[in-house]
This record gives C-alpha cells, sequence and structure tokens, in this order.
C-alpha cells in the first residue's frame, strides 16, 4: 500500500509521544507539604470526633464538647424561634410579608388589635379577602390548632406583638386556651367578617400575664 | 512505569480505599439507624408514611419535583435554611430512614420541603398551586402539573374534592376540576413533610 | 517546521504500521463517535427546552413528558451516557491501539458493546419521559435500561485487557494509565452504585452518600482521566515534542487516583451525614490541587514555544482549549468544597455553571479535539471545510463562556441573598431570572457549534470536497501539522 496516497495525514504525524525528564520542582513539593498539614488540622478540628451522630462540624472538636449554649428559657427568645420555624417563610423575618401574597404582621392592627381575633386566627386559620394595612389580601392561611400547642401560640404571638415597631401586650396561654374552647368543633379556616364579628373584650390572662411576661403558664 | 501488575495493584487499591472509606464505613456506622419511641408523646420517629403518602413520594420522583427542591435543612453555621423557617432544627440520618429513593435535593431553584407539611398544611392551597403556581405565588417559575387534574361534567353533586378556581383556570359552567389519584397522593407526601419533631441528636431547642 | 521531512524508510514503514491499525478502529470507533454524535444533538434539544422551561414556566407544561422534571435528567443523561461516554469509548479505543501498536482485534465485541450501550441509553431515556426515572441523580435509568449500560461497558473493559496483551512490548505511556483507570473504576462504580441504590437500596441518607460518591466519580474517574489521556498524548503528538516530565505524570496520576475518589461528600455540605464524612470530602477536594497543578504544569511546559500551533491545528485548540478549562474548573470546584464558600454557593446555579465548565469546556471540547485529530485518520479524508471548524470553535468558546459566567454571577447574587433570611425567596426567584435568560442565550450558541460540527462530522463520512493534499488547518498554514 502507498501510504502518501493512502493518507497524508500518517506521514506528516510525529512518532507516537514520548517521556521528558524533567523533575518536579521543589516549590511543587513544599506546597504539597503544605497542604497535607492543613488537611491534619482540618480533620483535627471538624471531624466531630468520627462519630455517627455528630452533624455540625463544630460541635466536637479536639476531643472537647462545647458546653451546649445555654437554653433560652426567655419566652421572647422562644417566640422568635417558633416564629422563624413556622411563621417566617410566609410572613418573612422581617414581619412584612410578601406583597400581593401574605399580609405583613408588623404594624397590622389585626396583630395589634384585640388578642381573642388575633388568637383566633392563627388557632383556625384564614381564607378569603382580608384588609390589612389598607391592603386587600386575598389568599389562605392554614389553621395552626392541631401544630402548636397553647403555649407555643402565646409565645410566638407575645414575640409577634412587641417585634418590629409593634408595641402590644403580651398574650398569656391560658388566653390561647380559653379561644381554643370556643373553636374546637370549627374545621374551616374564618373569613374577614367572622373574624370581626368576633368580640373585642380582651381575654382573661392578658394583663395578668403583661405583668410577668416571663412566667411560663402552667397547664 | 512499564508493570502492568503495579499499576492494576494501584488502580484496584485507591479505589477500594475510597468505597471501604466513603461507602461502607458509613453503611455501618450509620446506614442501619433505627426509629425510637419519643418519650413524651409515643410517637415513632420519624413517624412512618401512609400507604398514600408513600404512593405519592413515587408521584415526586416521576415529576421531578427533585431537581428544584431540596428536603435538607442545614445547621447554623452553613447558609439561613434555619433563619428562614424552612425547619425549627437541622436534619440528620434517622430522618429519612424511610425513604428510598432520597430526595436530598442538591438545588433550590424552589424552596426547600423538608417542613412544607407543617408550614403549608392545606390541602387546598396544595392541589391550586400546583394546578397554577402562578396564581398563589406570582413570579414563580415552578411549572404548572395541570396533567395530574382532570376536568369533567359534574354529574349530579359536584365533588367534594373539586378545586375552587377562579378568573382564567376557573372551569366552565357545569363542569369541575379534580386531583387524579396521583395529585392526591403527591399531596398526601405533602402534607406528611413535617421534621420539626425533637431527636436526640438533633434537639429542637 | 514549514515541511515535513521526506519519509525515510523506517517511517515509511512506522506509517505502514499506523494505517493498519488506524484501518482496524475504523468501524467501532466510528460507531461511537456517530451515535456520541446523536445523542449529543438530543441531549442539547433536552437542554434548550430545560433552559427556556426554567424561565417561562408555561412552556409545554401541559405535557408530562416534557415537564421540567423530565426535560432535565433526560438532557443529563443523554449527554453523559449518550455522548460523552460513547465519545470517551471511541477516543479510548483509538488511543489504547495506537498505543499498544497493534491493530484493534475483536471489533466485533465493541460492535456489539456499542449496540447495548446505546439501546440502554435510548430505552433509559424514554423511560425518563414517561415517568419511570428513579429520580436519583445521575443515576436515573431504571435498572432494566442500566443493565444494558452495565453489560455494554463489561465488553469494552474485556476488550481492553485482551487489547493489552497483544500490545507489542514497551513503555506503557501515561495515556494508557488513565484509559486503564478509567476503563475498570466506571464498571465497578456503576454496578455497585445501581446496586446499592436501585436494586437493593440502602437507608437514607448513606444513599446520598453513595448517590454523590457516583456523582462525582463518574466525571473524577470515567470523563476526566479520559480527556487526560487524550490530552497527554494530543499535546506531545502534534508538537512532536516529549511530553515535559514523566514524574509529574506520575505524581498527578497516583494524586488524581487517591484523592478523586474520596470527593463525593462535598456534595452534600451542611446535609444530613455525620462530619467526619463532609470534612473528609472536603480534605480530599482541596488536596485534588495536588494532581491538577502537576497535570497542568505538565501541559503547560510541553505547550511553551509552540502557542503558534494553535493558530493553525483544529485537534490542538480545542485540546488545549480544555486542558486549560481542566486547571480552571478544577481548582474551582477545590475552592467551592471549602465550607465557608459552600455555604454560599450550594444549592445555587452557581454549581450548574461549575458543572457545564468541567463537562463542557473541559471535557467536551477535549473530546472535539481528539475527534478532528482521529476522524481523517479513520475515513481518509481531509475536515472538508476550515469554515465549519472555526465556527464550531468559536461558537462553542464563547457560548460556554457566556453560559459559565452568566450561571456564577448569577449563582453568587442568587447564594448571597438567600443567606440573607429578610429577603422575600420569591423576590430572588424574580431577580435570578434575567441570569437563566442569559444562559438559554449561551446555550443556543452551543448548540450552532455542535450544528456546525454535525455537518463537518457527516460531509467527511460522505467524503464530501475536494480531496486535500494537507490537512484543514485553521490559520495560515504556517505550520502544518494537523
Ligand atoms: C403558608 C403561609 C403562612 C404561614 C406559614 C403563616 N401565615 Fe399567617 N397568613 C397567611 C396568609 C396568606 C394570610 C392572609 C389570608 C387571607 O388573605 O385571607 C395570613 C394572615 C395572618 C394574619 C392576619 C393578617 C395580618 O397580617 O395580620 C395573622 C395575624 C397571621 N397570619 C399570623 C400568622 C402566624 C402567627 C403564623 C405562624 C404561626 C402564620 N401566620 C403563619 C399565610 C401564612
Ligand atoms: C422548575 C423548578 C420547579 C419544579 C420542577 C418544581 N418546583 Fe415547586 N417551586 C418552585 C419555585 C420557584 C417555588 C417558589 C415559588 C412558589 O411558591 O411557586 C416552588 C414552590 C413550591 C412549594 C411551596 C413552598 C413554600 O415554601 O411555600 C411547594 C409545596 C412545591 N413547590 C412543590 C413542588 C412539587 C410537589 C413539585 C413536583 C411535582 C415541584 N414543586 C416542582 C420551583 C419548582
Amino acid at each position: 500500500m502507498d501510504v502518501a496516497k493512502a493518507h497524508g495525514a500518517l506521514l506528516r504525524e510525529h512518532t507516537e509521544p514520548r517521556d521528558g525528564a524533567a523533575p518536579v520542582p521543589l516549590w511543587l513539593l513544599t506546597f504539597f507539604l503544605a497542604l497535607a498539614f492543613w488537611a491534619g488540622g482540618y480533620l483535627f478540628f471538624y471531624s466531630g470526633g468520627f462519630r455517627g451522630d455528630v452533624f455540625n462540624e463544630n460541635q466536637i472538636a479536639w476531643g472537647y464538647t462545647p458546653p451546649s449554649a445555654g437554653k433560652a428559657k426567655d419566652p421572647i427568645t422562644l417566640g422568635k424561634r417558633l416564629y422563624v420555624a413556622n411563621c417566617a417563610s410566609c410572613h418573612q423575618v422581617t414581619g412584612l410579608g410578601q406583597p400581593g401574597v401574605y399580609p405583613p404582621l408588623d404594624g397590622s392592627h389585626f396583630v395589634n388589635g384585640p388578642s381573642s381575633r388575633l388568637v383566633a386566627i392563627v388557632l383556625n386559620g384564614v381564607t378569603g379577602p382580608l384588609k390589612v394595612d389598607n391592603t386587600v389580601f386575598n389568599n389562605n392561611m392554614p389553621a395552626w390548632k392541631g401544630l402548636l400547642k397553647d403555649e407555643q401560640i402565646a409565645q410566638i404571638l407575645t414575640y409577634v406583638r412587641q417585634e418590629w415597631s409593634n408595641q402590644s401586650a403580651p398574650i398569656s396561654s391560658e388566653s390561647v386556651a380559653a379561644q381554643r374552647a370556643k373553636w374546637t368543633t370549627r374545621a374551616d379556616p374564618l373569613t374577614e367578617p367572622e373574624i370581626l364579628a368576633i368580640p373585642t373584650e380582651e381575654l382573661p390572662g392578658a394583663a395578668s400575664a403583661s405583668a410577668s411576661p416571663a412566667a411560663p403558664a402552667a397547664h | 512505569m512499564n508493570r502492568a501488575a503495579s499499576l492494576f495493584l494501584g488502580i484496584f487499591l485507591t479505589f477500594t480505599f475510597a468505597w471501604v472509606g466513603l461507602v461502607l464505613v458509613p453503611y455501618f456506622q450509620f446506614g442501619r439507624v433505627t426509629d425510637l419511641v419519643s418519650e413524651d408523646t409515643g410517637q415513632t420517629l420519624p413517624p412512618p408514611l401512609s400507604g398514600l403518602a408513600q404512593r405519592g413520594h413515587e408521584v415526586y420522583a416521576a415529576q421531578g419535583c427533585v431537581y428544584c427542591h431540596s428536603q435538607q435543612v442545614r445547621g447554623e453555621t452553613q447558609g439561613s435554611d434555619l433563619a428562614r423557617g424552612w425547619g425549627a432544627r437541622r436534619t440528620v440520618a434517622r430522618d429519612y430512614i424511610g425513604e428510598r429513593p432520597h430526595f436530598l435535593g442538591t438545588m433550590r431553584t424552589g424552596p426547600d420541603l423538608s417542613n412544607i407539611g407543617r408550614r403549608q398544611s392545606s390541602a387546598e392551597w396544595h392541589h391550586k398551586h400546583l394546578y397554577h403556581p402562578q396564581t398563589v405565588s406570582p413570579g414563580s417559575i415552578m411549572p404548572a402539573f395541570r396533567y395530574l387534574y382532570t376536568l369533567r361534567k359534574i354529574a349530579g353533586e359536584p365533588s367534594a374534592d373539586a378545586l375552587h378556581l377562579d378568573g382564567a383556570d376557573a372551569p366552565p359552567p357545569g363542569w369541575e376540576i379534580v386531583p387524579t389519584p396521583d395529585a392526591k397522593a403527591l399531596v398526601a407526601y405533602l402534607l406528611s413533610l413535617d421534621r420539626s419533631y425533637a431527636l436526640p441528636e438533633a434537639p429542637t431547642d | 517546521m514549514t515541511s515535513f521531512p521526506a519519509p525515510t524508510p523506517s517511517a515509511q514503514a512506522d506509517a505502514l504500521d499506523r494505517a493498519a491499525i488506524d484501518a482496524s478502529c475504523r468501524v467501532p470507533v466510528l460507531l461511537f463517535f456517530a451515535s456520541a454524535n446523536f445523542w449529543l444533538f438530543f441531549g442539547s434539544i433536552f437542554a434548550l427546552l430545560a433552559s427556556i422551561k426554567l424561565t417561562n414556566p408555561e412552556f409545554l407544561t401541559d405535557s408530562a413528558w416534557l415537564t421540567f422534571g423530565r426535560v432535565r435528567p433526560a438532557h443529563l443523561n443523554a449527554v453523559a451516557y449518550g455522548w460523552a461516554s460513547p465519545a470517551a469509548i471511541g477516543v479510548a479505543i483509538w488511543l489504547m491501539a495506537r498505543l499498544c501498536r497493534a491493530p484493534l482485534r475483536h471489533a466485533r465485541i465493541l460492535i456489539a458493546a456499542a449496540l447495548l450501550w446505546n439501546l440502554g441509553v435510548a430505552v433509559g431515556i424514554g423511560a425518563i419521559l414517561a415517568g419511570q426515572s428513579t429520580s436519583v441523580e445521575w443515576l436515573e435509568f431504571p435498572s432494566y435500561a442500566a443493565i444494558l449500560l452495565f453489560i455494554g461497558y463489561a465488553f469494552v473493559t474485556v476488550w481492553a485487557l485482551l487489547m493489552f496483551r497483544e500490545r507489542r512490548p514497551g513503555h506503557v505511556y501515561v495515556s494508557q494509565w488513565y484509559i486503564f483507570g478509567a476503563l475498570f473504576w466506571f464498571p465497578w462504580l456503576y454496578g455497585v452504585t445501581n446496586l446499592m441504590l436501585i436494586v437493593w437500596p440502602v437507608q437514607g441518607s448513606v444513599q446520598a452518600i453513595i448517590n454523590w460518591w457516583y456523582g462525582h466519580n463518574v466525571l473524577g474517574l470515567w470523563f476526566t482521566p479520559i480527556a487526560i489521556a487524550s490530552a497527554y498524548y494530543m499535546i506531545p503528538k502534534i508538537l512532536g515534542k516529549p511530553i515535559h516530565s514523566y514524574y509529574l505524570s506520575i505524581l498527578g496520576f497516583w494524586a488524581l487516583a487517591l484523592f478523586y475518589s474520596w470527593n463525593g461528600g462535598h456534595h452534600l455540605i451542611g446535609g444530613p451525614i455525620p462530619s467526619w464524612v463532609q470534612s473528609a470530602s472536603i480534605i480530599a477536594s482541596v488536596m485534588m490541587l495536588i494532581p491538577v497543578i502537576a497535570t497542568a504544569i505538565n501541559f503547560h511546559m510541553t505547550m511553551v514555544g509552540s502557542f503558534s500551533a494553535l493558530r493553525t491545528s483544529p485537534a490542538l485548540r480545542f485540546t488545549v482549549f480544555g486542558a486549560m478549562s481542566y486547571t480552571i474548573v478544577s481548582v474551582q470546584g477545590s475552592s467551592m468544597a471549602l465550607r465557608s464558600l459552600n455555604k454560599i454557593t450550594h444549592f445555587t446555579h452557581y454549581t450548574i455553571g461549575h458543572s457545564h465548565l468541567g463537562m463542557y469546556a473541559f471535557f467536551t471540547m477535549t473530546m472535539f479535539g481528539a475527534m478532528y485529530y482521529i476522524i481523517p485518520r479513520l475515513v481518509r479524508w481531509e475536515w472538508p471545510s476550515a469554515f465549519l471548524i472555526k465556527a464550531h470553535f468559536w461558537l462553542a468558546a464563547s457560548g460556554i463562556a457566556i453560559m459559565v459566567v452568566s450561571l456564577t454571577v448569577g449563582g453568587v447574587l442568587q447564594g448571597l441573598e438567600l443567606a440573607d433570611p429578610k429577603i422575600p425567596f420569591l423576590d430572588i426567584v424574580v431577580r435570578t431570572r434575567p441570569w437563566l435568560h442569559a444562559r438559554s442565550g449561551s446555550g443556543a450558541f452551543l448548540f450552532m457549534g455542535q450544528l456546525a460540527f454535525l455537518l463537518s462530522f457527516i460531509l467527511i463520512l460522505l467524503r464530501a470536497g475536494r480531496r486535500r493534499e494537507g490537512p484543514t488547518l485553521l490559520g495560515d498554514a504556517a505550520s502544518r501539522r494537523s
């Protein structure tokens, strides 16, 4: 076979690749040693003691377990934590909500208004047109009765009523319990007219709680 | 390097090292954790999925929800997951023991769904959202899953589970839009997603 | 370098050997290349659909088969198993035959492998679109499709072992180490992960570890080694120089084998897996700097003094573009594994930018380079049009650059906003959209570039155009190496 005719590319080709023998540069080896040193340190600090039930990287370092941060018992702190975990995905941590979708809690007259209505809203949820801050929202909020205990609702609402620009009285778990008793048979979320029809008298317990906000209600 | 044998041995050993370290050791160390019974409530944790929710888990897989939604809540030091209200605590291995396949996900084109059943406990909302996400979340880029619903003529009484839609989505008079069994199962699964219970390795306070 | 010397008798004999090797490779290699291009075309259509759907959710939304959650995995699987793997197998076969200096035998094993493999891909993609995906990222094919891939691949590995036994004795060149590693690692990886995730799924978040151990290794221990093997062959071959340092080759290879296989856990940082698993993977990811720098120096030092060849040789230009992208994407990857950066970039489009930098700018460009070199030798015909090659290069290079920049910038902004709980989620969704539009545009560039390549490919198979005596070069023929 005449290779040149068969395909010129084969003749133009260089021989198959060969190796050169340049040494590995010294700076490179030094750099690798430094990396290995770093790696050792990293494993030392962030390996969680090689345990299968330690997930936070800083929980156990150097054979030392940091004491778990003092458990917060202050109701505002507890309320904030519960608020973030349950309400913030819609009403946002800023309490400003999402325009057109989720109403604000900051400055809302429902939040700062009669506690009977506020508690009823949270227990049962809301549906249909709802006017907050002169804007009409038309959406749904699911009921929280089945998910949150009286004490938790009280903590959340106390936090909500005193956070951002809100400055209203705290809400006690007795007042939540009293409202819950009134709504036990209610399955559907409330509508605006129903909310506005709820008597506005402050529930028992609101005043006592404002005297000593830190007292967790027993039930 | 001319010794084929040492080449093959090296290729074999490096890979075995990683396989043992990254697959077998985790499998034996925490791949067999079990559920436990809560001392406070007597509840099994994590709660097992109902049959319908289990079916919804399959629908979730078939529709590829995992490409836009994660189901893992990272701890305080890794991002704002907790601060956004996506969970009451970080999630840990025990939370997933019933999941096959796992839906941890790698993208958050949409929000994390580890606890969606808690923060959005209304089936009605989920159906509306799946049917036409933009009506409840303006600007959303989540696709509509209208093919999980059927339009049918009302025969006698309207169905209890018909969607209450308005505007352009409303069915013509005399017709109703109802979820298919797939849609119902999917929503049952979404509602079951609540990992806010405390575990020994993941306390909530 | 202006003209090649008249063939000496021994060069003549060498060339005859090579002609025999190339002729023996023709059918199987072209079969893998043709199917690769077929799937690249469809994979890219799926990509464009998915990308448009992300900005226009109403687009084709009423078809279950074309919902985003199916089109996106169809894209990934079509390009990973339809395009990238057959392209890699084709390149590996040819390199093996050339480096064993022996004509390819047992071509029937390879043809059977190609048929099984492509059947598996077709069945798998059909299954995804029909809603039978396993929903395990990178392993979406249900087991009845996966088994076809596995058997097809096993044939390739067996063939490679047979081929290696028939090699002409002598030095085993670095490209062959990588090819052997890859051909051995992939079937093990694919088999074990399918068994532990799809057939007998293990429990809970251990699945996630295995899932990402696979997801990362398929890049690091399958696509990457083949692309590096190709670059290790093409660069010295086209330049006619030895590779800079044998010692750096050794360091690069063994460090890659040791560290890449431990990287998987960095996809789960902050996730529900114990801290030590995450930390081990983070360390391995950072240690990847060792093989990457070693390989980069090796390529760079070989290129030094010969950069002008990039102006003319298409194969070299694509290969060097790929090799440089390898360095960039790997350094980026090491940095993304650090907890402090990962907490911003995790779950955002930044990761998507990173994976395209790896799979396209590095792997795919290197494969194009190899094909530009190999195909004319197999069909004994030169590329019909330099214009098409140039169009391919510039569309691909600019397309991938726009894509990576928009996803990277968009992803960082998305990540920073997600990190601030005061910014509502929906606002972030809306603000990320323009970056996704840019990505769709860049995808169109890539697609047009691939069409130019497809056209060249079809024309050269048809031996279209006039017979050329010299290679098809890009610039003025200052150098005539192709
Ligand atoms: C799934 C999203 C969502 C979650 C979670 C949520 N809400 Fe709502 N909330 C809404 C919507 C929507 C409305 C308005 C309903 C309407 O338009 O009819 C609303 C209304 C309210 C209102 C009355 C209107 C206002 O702005 O003052 C209050 C008070 C309220 N929510 C408190 C809470 C509290 C407390 C929590 C946490 C326990 C919470 N919400 C969790 C969606 C949500
Ligand atoms: C293209 C990406 C995408 C896909 C695919 C997708 N989603 Fe979404 N999803 C989003 C986005 C973006 C949002 C946020 C805006 C909104 O509420 O629609 C969202 C929101 C949600 C929410 C509300 C979360 C919250 O915190 O309020 C739920 C529930 C949900 N998706 C479920 C699903 C299910 C179930 C599927 C699969 C059937 C799915 N999604 C598929 C993008 C997606």
